[in-house]
C-alpha cells in the first residue's frame, strides 16, 4: 500500500462505498470500500452471514448494491448483469447444468462469446467461435482440471471432486479477468480439499488471473491467500497477508476467529508497558493514550512454560486439562481468573502449578472495537425513552422531553441478558461470545438489527433466544444536535480498513 | 393382513369397487354396438352393429366439437405450460408477501366452483366488449383456469433445483429469457408435461366455463349437455365410448413411458 | 443507468393475468351483484336470498346432498384406501391406478354411462340416482388424497404404537387415522366443493324434483335480466366455498389445497 502510483494502475477491482440492505431491511454490507489488485489470490474471510458471499455475488453481478459503486479494472459496473462482466464464478454446489454432458457444460459460455478478429480483407469484425476453436478451448480447459477424457460422461455420474473441477474448467475456459470462487470446496471431503487447494493455488499460479476466494475457514484462508480481507457485520475488520493477520490481528474479532487465541482485557500504562492479570508486562506497542482501556491477544504457543519454583516465569498457575494432539500437548493453565490455552511440546500433568512467561514480542496490543453501546432513540414519556423497538426507563435530570431525538450511550456493563425472552424489554439473539479472561463480551443482536454488547459473569450459547434489560441509571441521553460531532468519530473506530 | 378370511373379504370389497367403477363404462362401451335398443336392457332384441359409429363420423356437429374440443385443450394446455412455467420461474424468486399475493390469485381459480368463475368470466367478456368472443374467449379461460395447475406441478421441481443453475447461466454470457430456455426449462420438463397433462384433461372435462363463455363454439361437453334436456341421442354412446378409449390410451402410454424414463414420472 | 433484468419479473405475465382475469371479472361480478338491473346501486339481490324462504331451502337441501355425498364417498374410500396402502396389496401402483383412472375421463360422459347403466338396470331418475352419481363422480377425488397420506406414512409410527402396547384398532384410532387427517380434510374438500355447486349431475340424472343451488344460479344466469341476482347468489356461493376452506384448513394444519394440490 506504500506505492501510491503503482497501486492505482493495478487495481482490478474497486468497491467503493457499497452498502447493501436486503429486501427484509438487513444490512448485510455497511459501506464498505476494498481494492483488489492484479494478479492477486484474495480470500474473503468470515463467519457465516458476515457478508462474504454478497460481496462476491455483487463483484459477479447476481445482487447489486443498495448504495456504492463497483469498478473492474476501472469501468464501472455497478449495474451490468452477469452476461455483460469480465469475471466468472465457480458457485458452492457446481451449479453444472445436469441436463447437458461434461464437454457441452464446459462449451456453455463459449458458444457465446463474441470475439473481435480479422476477415481475409483485414477488416476488423466480430463473430462467434467456430466449432473446431471450441472443442480446442474445451479440450485444454479439460487438461487443465486432469479430466481430458472425460468430455462425453454425464455430469451427474462424477464424484464432488471431479464435479467441482468441471465447474472450474467451466469458469475457467471463459478466460475471465477475475475468478470468482464461492465457498467452492465446502462440500468436499478433507483429503479431497487439501488436493484441491494445492491444485487451485498451481492455477493460481500458472494463468496469472485474480483469484477472489470465498470461505469461512481460517486454515484454507491462511495456507491459499495473497491477501486475506477478515469480514464481520457487514464491516471490512482487517485486509492483509497471512502472517499480519495471524501475528497482528487488528481487533479482538480478529484475533479470535484467526486460530486458536488467548484474549484478555488490559490497560495501556504508557508506552511499551500494558497491565493485564493485575501485573504489568512489557510489549512492543506504543501510540495508546495513557490508561487506555485495550485488547490483547496472545497465541497459545508463544506462552512459555516453566516447573514451579524454577524463577525463569513472570507468575504462577495451575494446570486444569492436558490433551496431547499429535506434535503437542494443548493445555488449559489457570492464573488469577484466567484459563490461558496453552501449547507445549512438553507434558504437565493436571493439578501440576506452573510458572508462565510471556516475552514482549508474543504480546499483541488491540483497540478496543467498542466500548460503549450507542443507539438512536425517542424520548417516548417523561420517563421512557424508546430506542431498538422497545421501551426503556431512565432517569430523566429534567432536560429531555417527550419526542426529543436522543442519541442512547449505555455502558457494557449496564446490559442485562435475561434467560427468558419476556423478561426482558426486548428480544435479541447471541451472536458471539468472546472469553476475556474474568468475564465474557457477549454480542447481542436485536430484532431490530442493532448490535447490543455487554459483559458478563456468564457463558452463554451462540443463537440462544434471549432478553435484553437496562436498569434506568445506567442509560445517558444526550440529544441528537450537540452529539453529532462525536457519533461521527466514534462511527469510524469500527470500521478498521487496512 | 392377519388371517385369510381378513384378506377373502378385502379381495371382495376391492372387486365390488372396481365393479361400480367400471360396469357403467363397459356396459356404454357394449351398446355404443347396439344402435336401436332405445331403452337399453331387452338383451334378446338387440341386433349388433356400428351404425352409432357409422353416424358419429358422418355428423359434422359432431365431429366439429370433438376438434374443438381438442384444439381447445391443446391450445390453452400449451399456454397454460409456457406461462404458467415462466410464471413459476419468476415466481420462486420473489419475497414472501408478493408470492403469496400471486399464490392467492391463482389459487381462487383453483378452489372457486366452476359455476362463480364461469359467471364471472361471462360477465367480464359482456361487461368490456372486448371483442374475444368465442374461440379465443374459450382460450383465455381455459389457460386462466389450468394455469395454477401448471404452477403446482412445476414448483416442487424448481425448488429442488441448485439455485445457482440460472445465476451460473448469466455468468456464462447467457441473456436471461436464453437462461430460461437453455438452462432451467430442461430441468423442468417432466413438471411440464404433467402440468400439461393436467390441464389438458382439466380443459377436457370443463363444461360449465365453456357453456357460460361460448357463443356458437360447441365442444363435446357443451353438446352433450345441452342435449341432456331434450334427452340424449344413442349415437353419444359411441362418442363417449371412443373419448373412453382414447384417454385410456394415453394414460397407458403416459404411464409407460414415465416409468421407463424415470421411477417419479407418469401423472400419477 | 439502466434498469437491471432481474429474475423476478419473469413473475409478471403471469401475475397480470391473473390480476386480469381473474381478480377482475370478480370485481366485475361484484358490481353486477349490487346494482340492478338498470345500473343503480343496491343490496336487493342479495336481499332476496334472505327474504325467500324458498331460496334458502335449496341452498340447505345442497348443502346437505353435497355432505351426504362426501359422507358416502369417505366411508368407501377409506377402507379402499386402507387396503391399497396395506401390504399384500400395495405391491404393484396398477391397483390404484385402476380405481383414480376415472379422474382422467370427461366427467360429463361418465354420468352419462352412469345414467345409460341406471336406465339399464331400472333406477328412476330423481334424489337417489343423483347421491350415487355424485359418489360415483368423486370417489376418485376422496381415495386419492387419502391412498396418499396413508402411503406416505412412516410405518414405524404404527409400530411404535404396537411397541407401547396398543391394539390394531386402538392403534388405529389414535395414530393411523388422525395422521392420514390431512388427506381425508383434502378429499373432503374436494368432494364437498365441486358437489355443493354441481349442475351437471342433477341434470342428467335428477328430475324436475331435484333442483340444487348451483342450478339456481345456472337459471338466473341463463336469462340476461336476472344475470344481477344470478351473480349475487355466485358470491354467496363464494362465500360459503370460503367458509368451507377455513373449516377445513383448521382440521388439515393449514396443507391442504382443494383438487390439484394433492395429484
Amino acid at each position: 500500500m506504500k506505492e501510491k502510483q503503482n497501486v492505482k494502475t493495478d487495481k482490478i477491482i474497486e468497491v467503493k462505498n457499497v452498502t447493501k440492505i436486503f429486501e427484509d431491511g438487513v444490512t448485510v454490507i455497511d459501506d464498505m470500500n476494498l481494492s483488489i489488485k492484479r494478479g492477486q489470490f484474495v480470500t474473503l474471510l468470515g463467519p457465516s452471514g458476515c457478508g462474504k458471499t454478497t460481496l462476491l455475488r455483487m463483484i459477479a453481478g447476481f445482487d447489486t448494491p443498495t448504495k456504492g459503486n463497483i469498478y473492474i479494472e476501472n469501468e464501472e459496473v455497478t449495474n451490468e448483469p452477469p452476461y455483460n462482466r469480465p469475471v466468472n464464478t465457480v458457485f458452492q454446489k457446481y451449479a453444472l447444468f445436469p441436463h447437458l454432458n461434461v464437454f457441452k457444460n464446459v462449451a456453455f459460455g463459449l458458444k457465446l462469446k463474441v470475439i473481435e478478429s480479422v476477415d481475409e480483407n483485414g477488416k476488423k469484425i466480430k463473430r462467434k467461435l467456430s466449432k473446431k476453436e471450441i472443442e480446442e478451448k474445451v479440450n485444454r480447459a479439460l487438461k487443465l482440471v486432469d479430466l481430458e477424457d472425460y468430455g462425453h460422461r454425464n455430469v451427474n455420474s462424477l464424484s464432488g471432486g471431479q464435479q467441482q473441477r468441471i465447474a472450474i474448467a467451466r469458469a475457467l475456459v471463459c478466460e475471465p479477468k477475475v475468478l470468482l470462487l464461492d465457498e467452492p470446496l465446502g462440500a468436499l471431503d478433507l483429503k479431497m480439499r487439501k488436493e484441491m487447494q494445492i491444485e487451485l493455488m498451481n492455477m493460481h499460479k500458472n494463468l496469472g488471473i485474480t483469484f477472489i476466494y470465498v470461505t469461512h475457514d481460517q486454515e484454507e484462508a491462511l495456507t491459499m491467500s495473497d491477501v486475506i480481507v477478515v469480514l464481520n457485520d457487514g464491516y471490512i475488520q482487517q485486509v492483509g497477508t497471512p502472517k499480519k493477520i495471524y501475528d497482528e490481528p487488528a481487533n479482538a474479532f480478529v484475533a479470535n476467529f484467526i486460530g486458536e487465541s488467548n484474549i484478555l482485557s488490559g490497560v495501556m500504562l504508557k508506552d511499551y508497558v500494558v497491565k493485564f492479570l493485575d501485573k504489568e508486562f512489557e510489549c512492543l506497542d506504543k501510540g495508546f493514550l495513557k490508561n487506555e482501556k485495550v485488547d490483547l491477544v496472545i497465541r497459545p504457543e508463544d506462552i512459555k512454560v516453566y516447573a514451579k519454583d524454577s524463577g525463569k516465569g513472570q507468575f504462577e498457575g495451575v494446570v486444569t486439562s492436558s490433551v496431547f494432539k499429535g506434535t503437542y500437548y494443548e493445555m488449559n493453565i489457570l492464573a488469577s481468573e484466567y484459563e490461558f490455552t496453552v501449547q507445549n511440546t512438553t507434558e504437565r500433568k493436571t493439578g501440576e502449578i506452573v510458572e508462565l512467561k510471556i516475552v514482549p514480542d508474543s504480546i499483541h496490543i488491540m483497540r478496543k472495537l467498542r466500548t460503549v453501546n450507542e443507539f438512536k432513540g425517542v424520548v417516548s414519556s417523561e420517563n421512557t425513552v424508546s430506542f431498538c423497538g422497545g421501551e426503556f426507563e431512565f432517569v430523566n435530570d429534567g432536560t429531555h422531553e417527550k419526542g426529543d431525538e436522543v442519541n442512547v450511550k449505555v455502558p457494557f456493563d449496564g446490559i442485562e441478558i435475561t434467560d427468558d425472552e419476556n423478561d426482558g424489554i426486548i428480544g435479541a439473539n447471541i451472536t458471539q461470545v468472546l472469553y476475556k479472561g474474568t468475564y465474557y463480551q457477549v454480542q447481542i443482536y436485536s430484532d431490530t438489527d442493532e448490535d447490543f454488547y455487554t459483559d458478563t459473569p456468564y457463558e452463554w450459547d451462540i443463537n440462544d433466544r434471549v432478553g435484553i434489560k437496562i436498569a434506568p441509571e445506567k442509560i445517558t441521553l444526550t440529544k441528537v444536535e450537540e452529539e453529532e460531532e462525536q457519533s461521527k468519530t466514534s462511527g469510524e473506530e469500527v470500521v478498521n480498513e487496512a | 393382513m392377519r388371517s385369510k378370511t381378513a384378506k377373502t373379504v378385502c379381495w371382495i370389497f376391492l372387486a365390488l369397487m372396481l365393479v361400480f367403477t367400471y360396469l357403467p363404462i363397459i356396459i356404454l362401451i357394449i351398446f355404443s354396438f347396439a344402435p336401436e335398443s332405445k331403452a337399453i336392457g331387452n338383451w334378446a332384441k338387440i341386433t349388433w352393429s356400428f351404425d352409432l359409429y357409422a353416424q358419429l363420423f358422418s355428423s359434422e356437429e359432431i365431429l366439429t366439437a370433438i376438434f374443438n374440443t381438442f384444439i381447445l385443450a391443446f391450445t390453452s394446455s400449451l399456454l397454460a405450460t409456457i406461462l404458467g412455467t415462466v410464471g413459476a420461474v419468476g415466481i420462486q424468486q420473489l419475497g414472501k408477501k408478493r408470492k403469496m399475493l400471486i399464490n392467492g390469485m391463482s389459487q381462487i381459480t383453483v378452489i372457486n366452483a366452476d359455476i362463480v368463475t364461469g359467471a364471472a368470466f361471462m360477465l367480464f367478456f359482456t361487461f368490456f366488449p372486448t371483442g374475444f368472443n368465442g374461440f379465443p374467449a374459450l382460450i383465455i379461460a381455459h389457460t386462466i383456469i389450468c394455469m395454477p395447475y401448471v404452477l403446482l406441478s412445476v414448483m416442487p421441481r424448481l425448488s429442488q433445483l441448485n439455485p445457482n443453475l440460472y445465476e451460473a447461466g448469466l455468468d456464462l454470457g447467457a441473456k436471461p429469457i436464453r437462461t430460461l430456455l437453455t438452462v432451467i426449462m430442461p430441468q423442468l420438463i417432466p413438471g411440464m408435461i404433467s402440468g400439461f397433462g393436467l390441464a389438458f384433461t382439466l380443459s377436457l372435462d370443463d363444461y360449465v366455463i365453456s357453456k357460460f363463455i361460448n357463443g356458437n363454439v360447441q365442444t363435446i361437453s357443451t353438446l352433450i349437455y345441452s342435449a341432456t334436456k331434450k334427452g340424449i341421442p344413442p349415437v353419444w354412446r359411441a362418442v363417449s365410448s371412443l373419448m373412453f378409449i382414447v384417454v385410456l390410451v394415453i394414460l397407458i402410454f403416459v404411464n409407460i413411458k414415465g416409468k421407463k424414463k424415470n421411477k417419479k414420472g407418469g401423472l400419477l | 443507468m439502466k434498469p437491471k433484468f432481474k429474475r423476478t419479473y419473469f413473475a409478471f405475465p403471469y401475475a397480470l393475468l391473473c390480476v386480469l382475469f381473474v381478480v377482475v371479472p370478480l370485481g366485475i361480478m361484484l358490481y353486477f351483484a349490487c346494482t340492478d338491473f338498470e345500473g343503480s346501486f343496491t343490496f336487493d339481490n342479495f336481499g332476496y336470498f334472505f327474504t325467500e324462504s324458498e331460496t334458502q331451502l335449496v341452498l340447505l337441501k345442497s348443502v346437505g346432498t353435497a355432505l351426504l355425498a362426501t359422507v358416502i364417498c369417505f366411508l368407501l374410500a377409506y377402507p379402499l384406501a386402507y387396503i391399497l396402502a396395506s401390504s399384500p396389496f400395495n405391491k404393484t401402483a396398477i391397483l390404484v391406478m385402476l380405481f383414480i383412472i376415472p379422474m382422467w375421463i370427461n366427467s360429463l360422459l361418465r354420468i352419462y354411462a352412469t345414467r345409460t347403466f341406471f336406465e339399464m338396470i331400472g333406477i328412476e331418475r330423481g334424489y337417489f340416482a343423483v347421491v350415487i352419481g355424485l359418489v360415483y363422480d368423486f370417489l376418485p377425488f376422496m381415495l386419492l388424497p387419502i391412498y396418499t397420506s396413508l402411503n406416505n406414512m412412516d410405518k414405524s409410527y404404527l409400530e411404535a404404537s404396537y411397541d407401547l402396547g396398543a391394539n390394531p384398532i386402538a392403534s388405529f384410532f389414535k395414530v393411523t387415522f388422525p395422521l392420514s387427517m390431512p388427506g381425508v380434510v383434502s378429499g373432503v374438500l374436494m368432494v364437498f366443493m365441486p358437489a355443493i355447486s354441481t349442475i351437471g349431475i342433477t341434470e342428467m340424472l335428477g328430475n324436475k324434483d331435484v333442483y340444487l343451488f348451483g342450478n339456481l344460479i345456472n337459471d338466473y344466469l341463463g336469462e340476461f335480466y336476472t344475470w344481477n341476482i344470478g351473480a349475487a347468489y355466485s358470491f354467496i356461493m363464494l362465500v360459503l366455498i370460503a367458509i368451507s376452506m377455513l373449516i377445513a384448513n383448521k382440521f388439515g394444519n393449514g396443507e391442504t389445497t382443494a383438487r390439484g394440490g394433492t395429484i
